[in-house]
């Protein structure tokens, strides 16, 4: 077997020209000792879950109709007859869901920890488009089902667009491609979440991934480190295998979520019957019931407001640094912006 | 660093919420209020008491108004007793049955069918408010077949076999309902059972007005029969949720153990 193995990659060898020093240096770079802390070590989390979805929404395109007459009964056969069609659909809702989560709470690690704070700017912008972009992907695939509350959903997100001032109506005929929710509207969404998402969500996961490479993770030291030197420890195998611990717990969770609760399918959508109760997926909630308590116009800016908020913080501190030395506004806001989406979310939950 | 407020801070906080305040209102428009319920509530006496009798309808709960039944405009006062509006007022009592019987046409059917109906076309028999009340109408349930209504005019013993025979196959019908619920949860393709459940049910509920004992048996027994063929069917379900599960569990027990060996050679790599 040996002689073949050599072969083989002397063979890889002379094919790609990349010297083996440069695989090493890559793979063993020292990482903060404080990664050896289970919390700290999650930021692979989502991008594990993205993976899980890349691979189970390319199985399931293999299936969908993305055509308002098809859509459904096309969920319907990879729910019920196509084998296995069941798992994947699980696990695609699943990992989506897990991945939302992910998101948020490495979100809010970074913003707790200050690890947006220079010369990170620009890497957190890039993680808050990241957290747009897995909203986008949530909403558009929740969409796609075209089931009664899906379709539904989009059409009131649809009318909600509307209100954002000066540009309400481009955007919301952007996004139906139409007066209503209809054919081009599943065309647009299946182009968002199968196209122009995944390329989008890729592209910043390259430059975040890249820049952190760059700028190395933020260096922590907590109370039983004070006075020590900084210790460091390799990449690979090290850190990299307790990335793929977190991936099989996950993969476990997964396993668990999909085998006891499958993803279910409700009534197909009708144009003409509107339900009594029309409820986004939990992750808008806090949105759906902020625009409850607002006029729509107060509703939108205020969302669209504390998005910008959350992108430019890190500028926002700084300048609020300069006037006010002495207070961290970051934990006011971090604390405010917890309790609110907690409060938010609960309430539209419980009604 | 302590979480204090300044006075500046605080007037600033204080300026931001007072011009957002006039924005904040229920995003949700008041529902308009008819013109029939607020004119027949001031109106007091006997011709109010039908408002406060519909509010505690079944009617009510649906959100059939006034004009569900009656016609006209409940949006215009002018327009609301307006026969071109499709007003048509308050039915004589020998018209009941074809008021009632424009929605609620199957049972019309059925009612037509019974010896009430006989009876009430001879000016005897009773009529839908007779048993359902007229404002006040109440939900249609097997409880309405009661020994003190049923006597006031006849024996209860007819009533009594009908009502054992709904009850039973309607118990069966519940239970079917819940099962296809729980399958529904764990992944199953129940729609065109529900579909089936609820034409069994239908057809059931449909013959409460035919008042045929025989008849109600006899669609019992069939009703009876039928689930019992859903209940073999769902079986083969159950066993593909039950094979699911175990094929899940033994994924996640290998997984569990693939993450301890993990652990464990994530712990060996430490203590090199």
């Amino acid at each position: 077997m040996k002689p073949i193995f050599k072969k083989l990659t002397d063979w890889l060898k002379v094919s790609i020209p990349i010297p083996g020093e440069f695989f090493t240096k890559v793979t063993s770079e020292p990482v903060p000792h404080h990664l050896k802390r289970w919390w700290f070590a999650l930021g692979g989390t989502p991008a594990y879950l993205f993976m899980i979805q890349v691979v189970t929404g390319i199985l399931l395109t293999f299936y969908y109709v993305p055509e308002p007459g098809h859509a459904y009964s096309s969920i319907q056969r990879i729910t019920y007859d196509i084998h296995f069609g069941w798992v994947i659909r699980s696990v695609h809702k699943w990992a989506a869901n897990l991945m939302i989560i992910a998101v948020i709470l490495h979100v809010f690690r970074i913003f707790f920890t200050g690890a947006y704070r220079k010369p990170r700017e620009l890497n957190w912008m890039i993680g808050c488009l990241i957290l747009g972009c897995t909203l986008g992907f949530g909403f558009t695939g929740y969409s796609l089902i075209y089931e009664q509350l899906s379709y539904w959903g989009a059409t009131v997100a649809a009318n909600i667009t509307q209100n954002v001032p000066l540009l309400g109506d481009f955007l919301a005929r952007f996004m139906r491609g139409g007066d209503s929710v209809e054919e081009n509207t599943l065309t647009r969404f299946f182009v968002f979440h199968t196209m122009l998402l995944p390329l989008g969500l890729t592209l910043l996961l390259v430059v975040h991934i890249t820049l952190i490479r760059l700028l190395g993770v933020t260096e922590f030291q907590f109370e039983e480190d004070k006075g020590k030197p900084e210790r460091h420890f390799p990449f690979f195998p090290n850190h990299f295998l307790m990335e793929v611990i977190i991936g099989m717990c996950l993969t476990l969770l997964i396993t668990f979520l999909v085998v006891f609760f499958p993803a279910r399918l409700g009534p197909p959508a009708d144009p003409f019957l509107t339900p009594e109760h029309i409820k986004p997926e939990w992750y808008f909630y806090f949105t759906f019931r902020w625009l409850k308590l607002t006029s729509l116009q107060v509703g939108v800016l205020g969302t669209g407001a504390a998005y910008a908020l959350l992108i430019f913080w890190p500028f926002i501190e700084s300048g609020l640094a300069k006037k006010f030395p002495n207070r961290d506004f970051s934990i006011w806001l971090g604390v405010i912006a917890v309790v609110t989406l907690i409060i938010l979310t609960v309430w539209e939950a419980l009604v | 660093m302590g979480l204090v407020i300044s006075p500046l801070e605080l007037r600033g906080a204080i300026f931001v919420l007072l011009l957002l305040l006039p924005n904040l209102s229920f995003a949700e428009e008041p529902a308009k209020v008819s013109v029939c319920l607020s004119c027949h509530r001031e109106m007091g006496g006997e011709l109010a008491q039908p408002v406060s009798l519909w509010e505690k309808s079944i009617h009510a709960q649906l959100g059939n108004n006034c004009e569900g039944c009656h016609g006209g405009d409940p949006n215009d006062e002018a327009l609301a007793m307006n026969p071109e509006k499709g007003f048509v007022g308050s039915p004589k009592p020998e018209e009941i049955p074809d008021f009632c019987g424009k929605c609620h046409v199957g049972v019309m059917e059925n009612y037509k069918k019974s010896p009430h109906y006989s009876a009430f076309r001879r000016g005897i028999g009773p009529s839908c408010v007779t048993c359902h009340k007229s404002h006040d109408v109440e939900r249609a349930s097997f409880d309405l077949i009661d020994e003190t209504l049923c006597s006031q005019c006849h024996s209860y013993e007819n009533g009594r076999k009908m009502k054992q025979a709904f009850i039973s196959a309607e118990l069966e019908l519940q239970k079917m309902k819940s099962t296809f619920h729980k399958l529904d949860r764990r992944g199953m393709p129940v729609r065109k059972f529900e579909e089936k459940l609820f034409a069994e049910r239908n057809a059931l509920h449909q013959m409460t007005h035919t008042l045929d004992v025989m008849e109600i048996e006899k669609k019992t027994e069939l009703v009876l029969t039928n689930l019992e063929v859903m209940k073999q069917e769902t079986a083969a379900l159950w066993k593909k949720v039950k094979k699911r599960w175990a094929i899940g569990s033994l994924v996640g027990l290998f997984l569990i153990l693939f993450i301890l060996l993990l652990i464990k050679l994530h712990r060996s790599l430490e203590e090199e």
